[in-house]
């Protein structure tokens, strides 16, 4: 019997309720539309609400490699396809320098941060740079990066300089419920720049939707807590865990830690459970039901390792509730939690060797995840290469809004951002903006509205030194009615379908000259928006943001100068608003 | 409530067809939409309920009936002599049963919790068909929810081979 077609706000309840990845990429098998809408922004942004991306390895932060999950995992297919397509080295960050490497300061949600010396000696005092670090952040599935920029001077002197500081933090910020949050998409993040001051903390906070810095409010510590100073030998060492929307910091202080509720951006001081702790020694906060957080700390000099295990509401919290406690067997040990999984290592001598493995606190199911136990790590979760990117499937039957599945799209790619040169900020937004408009210096040029348009947009090479003055723009994919507008005088204004618009090539961008990349945006499948590619943009540097983007390219359907795109099949998992960028060095996407 | 002395207040609901149905308003309630209706003070009289014929309705109302907070003096009998986890349990059972529709009943429960804004039904309904296609091979999943593979042989390959590890 067949029945008549369900109404597509009925599939999109259905298909959400598919509990992984893996049967999402299935289902979008079964017809077109079902990958239309599985692929949707809204779509996709519902899903990851209501299934938290899968844990899928680890990633050792020492030696830059990444363990995925191996079966049983069920994650493990998953981890697989990620180990394949990621650059968990960090290649492609900006100017890398063996004096000054990238080190690992976070991951969350498929993104990193890393961080490293500013190269030019910090000063002391009032002319403090701040962040004090040179901070990146990266999506090493996509490969994309934005480089922090500074925090202005003036916002930074208030409260950087005039106090000093005793130490810092650096994170990145769990996407929660709230506004700021909710406004963006999946494809933006959130990172905190804290410094513990004698008299008070100090957080700041940048959006990569804002491209900006802002300062949190935050009350002194005697404010927050009667009677509480800040002894900086004490709290020289942090230590950072989150659970149920709040940060928590430990030190060598058993008397006191410091708690961020993350929507209210409220910082406070908390007392420790009353318990006894080795100094240095690290806890491990795990997620409990209705919001409550278990602590498990560490026994000082048992072996195997007791923890006792205290429960408490979460927050700036009542009372550390005791519960029972806990002891590994001999060999392992907790090296932290994701949710309400305790992460937990083996390296005893029996048979199962060394091995990581998570267990649920709430049913105490046990999961082995891989046989390596990283010194420095991270837990890596995140959903699998292309779930949220689109395969090359080009069907020529134009799908209005169909957020890139299917298009064709290569977009620049700009690495190589090196200090100085770019002064303005620099987007390469792909992707998903509507209506995006993409200036270069000049007149208009052409306007491109038709589905299944060629568009191939200038290439532009050699940005000098000093030669990016205005905001460069290189946007990509997916925005319906998207506009080009590059320097050159009134081109054309297509609004049928298989159209074809050359554009100028405006090479060699001098000094003082504006670099204008942009990618089209393609609102059906098929079409083919070729991008410019800006490369070598050299010493210089740049003070804005500096995005750069990548989007969404499956299968470029050209090779620009015959440009080899590098690590050629990886980037086929491209996909966002990706960025990449500032002064490039692109290279057409390919696949 | 201001109206529990004067007896439960009731509302009628009319379905297309033409079928009334009188209910309590805390049942009615359950259904976000006419919760609004009804605090937007924009159900005086009958509630028409648009798209839903009378057969499901009922079945709506049914579930709504059963899923209505049993707080207060008036809660049904059964639930002050059960503990709320076995009353759950009761209710995962009703559930389970009341599933039991065909697949054309099912996607009008979806439709209609989906209109009607109930969340535990849409829960309910969507998640029974998930775990009905979630082991099924595609072309199950297309037969059950009624389309045709209209990708070219080439895409779907494409498809799969990027996604190979989906396919496994």
């Amino acid at each position: 019997m067949a029945l008549p077609a369900i109404p597509d706000e009925l599939l999109v309840e259905i298909l959400l309720r598919l509990p992984t990845a893996a049967d999402l990429i299935r289902a979008s098998a079964a017809c077109v539309s079902f990958r239309r809408l599985i692929a949707g922004r809204s779509f996709t942004r519902r899903f990851r609400k209501l299934h938290p991306p899968p844990l899928l390895g680890f990633l050792d932060t020492g030696r830059l490699r990444f363990h995925p999950a191996v079966p049983p995992h069920p994650s493990a297919p998953a981890a697989r396809a990620v180990a394949r397509a990621a650059d968990f080295s960090f290649d492609f960050l900006p100017s890398p320098s063996p004096y000054r490497p990238w080190s690992v300061q976070d991951v969350r949600d498929g993104w990193v941060l890393l961080e490293r010396p500013r190269p030019r000696p910090r000063r002391r005092g009032a002319g403090l740079e701040s962040p004090s670090y040179e901070m990146v952040v990266c999506d090493p599935l996509h490969r994309h990066y934005l480089l922090l920029p500074r925090i202005p001077d003036d916002l930074a002197a208030s409260v950087v300089g005039a106090q000093g500081f005793c130490h810092e933090d650096s994170c990145l910020v769990p996407s929660g419920d709230d506004e700021e949050a909710a406004a963006t998409d999946e494809a933006s993040f959130r990172v905190i720049w804290m410094l513990l001051h004698p008299t008070k903390p100090v957080i700041f906070l940048f959006c990569s939707g804002t491209q900006q810095w802002r300062i949190v409010p935050s009350l002194t510590w005697s404010e927050m807590s009667p009677g509480f100073e800040l002894p900086a030998h004490v709290f020289y060492r942090l230590m950072r865990h989150y659970a149920h929307g709040c940060f928590y910091w430990l030190s060598y202080s058993t008397e006191k830690l410091f708690v961020l509720e993350i929507r209210r951006m409220e910082f406070s001081v908390a007392d420790h459970p009353p318990c006894e702790r080795k100094l240095g020694e690290d806890v491990v906060i795990a997620e409990a039901d209705q919001g409550m957080i278990l602590m498990f700390v560490p026994k000082p000099d048992t072996s195997p390792v007791i923890y006792t295990v205290w429960r408490n509401n979460g927050g700036r919290f009542t009372q550390w509730q005791m519960e029972k406690p806990i002891t590994l067997d001999s060999g392992s040990g907790l090296m932290g939690a994701v949710g309400r999984h305790l992460l937990i290592y083996y390296c005893g001598t029996s048979s199962v060797g060394r091995s990581c493995f998570t267990q649920d606190v709430n049913t105490f199911q046990l999961e082995w995840v891989c046989s390596a136990v990283p010194k420095q790590t991270h837990a890596y979760c995140n959903f699998p290469p292309s779930l949220l990117s689109s395969p090359t499937v080009s069907t020529g039957t134009p799908h209005a809004d169909v957020h890139g599945v299917g298009d064709d799209m290569p977009v620049p790619e700009l690495p190589e951002a090196d200090f100085g040169g770019v002064q303005g900020p620099v987007v390469a937004a792909a992707a998903r903006a509507p209506n995006p408009c993409f200036d270069a210096e000049g007149t208009p040029h052409g306007d491109v509205q038709g589905e299944g348009d060629d568009v191939p947009v200038p290439e532009l090479q050699e940005a000098n030194p000093g030669g990016v003055q205005g905001s460069v723009v290189a946007a990509a994919a997916r925005a319906p009615t998207p506009s080009f507008v590059v320097e050159a005088t009134p081109h054309a204004d297509i609004q049928e379908a298989e159209d074809i618009v050359p554009v100028p090539e405006p090479r060699e961008a001098g000094p003082e000259g504006v670099i204008l990349c942009n990618a089209g945006t393609p609102q059906g499948a098929g079409d083919t928006v070729l991008v410019p590619e800006a490369r070598e943009a050299g010493p210089g540097g740049m003070q804005g943001p500096v995005l750069a983007s990548a989007a969404q390219a499956p299968k470029p359907s050209f090779d620009n100068n015959g440009v080899e795109a590098g690590r050629g099949g990886a980037r086929r998992w491209r996909w966002g608003w990706g960025w990449t960028c500032g002064v490039c060095r692109g290279q057409v996407a390919e696949v | 409530m201001a109206t529990r002395e004067a007896g439960k207040k009731m509302i009628m609901l009319k379905s297309p067809d033409g079928m009334e149905f009188e209910v309590e308003e805390a049942v009615a309630m359950e259904s976000q939409t006419i919760r609004k209706m009804i605090e937007d003070d924009c159900a005086d009289t009958a509630i028409l309920i648009p798209n839903i014929n009378s057969k499901i309705l009922s079945r709506v109302i049914e579930y709504c009936n059963k899923h209505v907070p049993t707080t207060g003096a008036t809660g049904a009998a059964a639930s002050d002599t059960v503990a709320p986890a076995a009353l759950a349990e009761d209710l995962k059972i009703w559930d389970a049963e009341f599933i039991k529709v065909n697949r054309a009943t099912r996607f009008d429960l979806i439709q209609a919790a989906s209109y009607l804004n109930i969340k535990g039904l849409l829960d309910l309904t969507s998640q029974t068909t998930i775990d009905t296609i979630s082991d099924n091979s595609l072309e199950e999943i297309r037969s059950f929810l009624s389309t045709k593979n209209d990708y070219l042989p080439e895409e779907e390959q494409t498809i799969r081979r990027e996604n190979q590890w989906a396919f496994q």
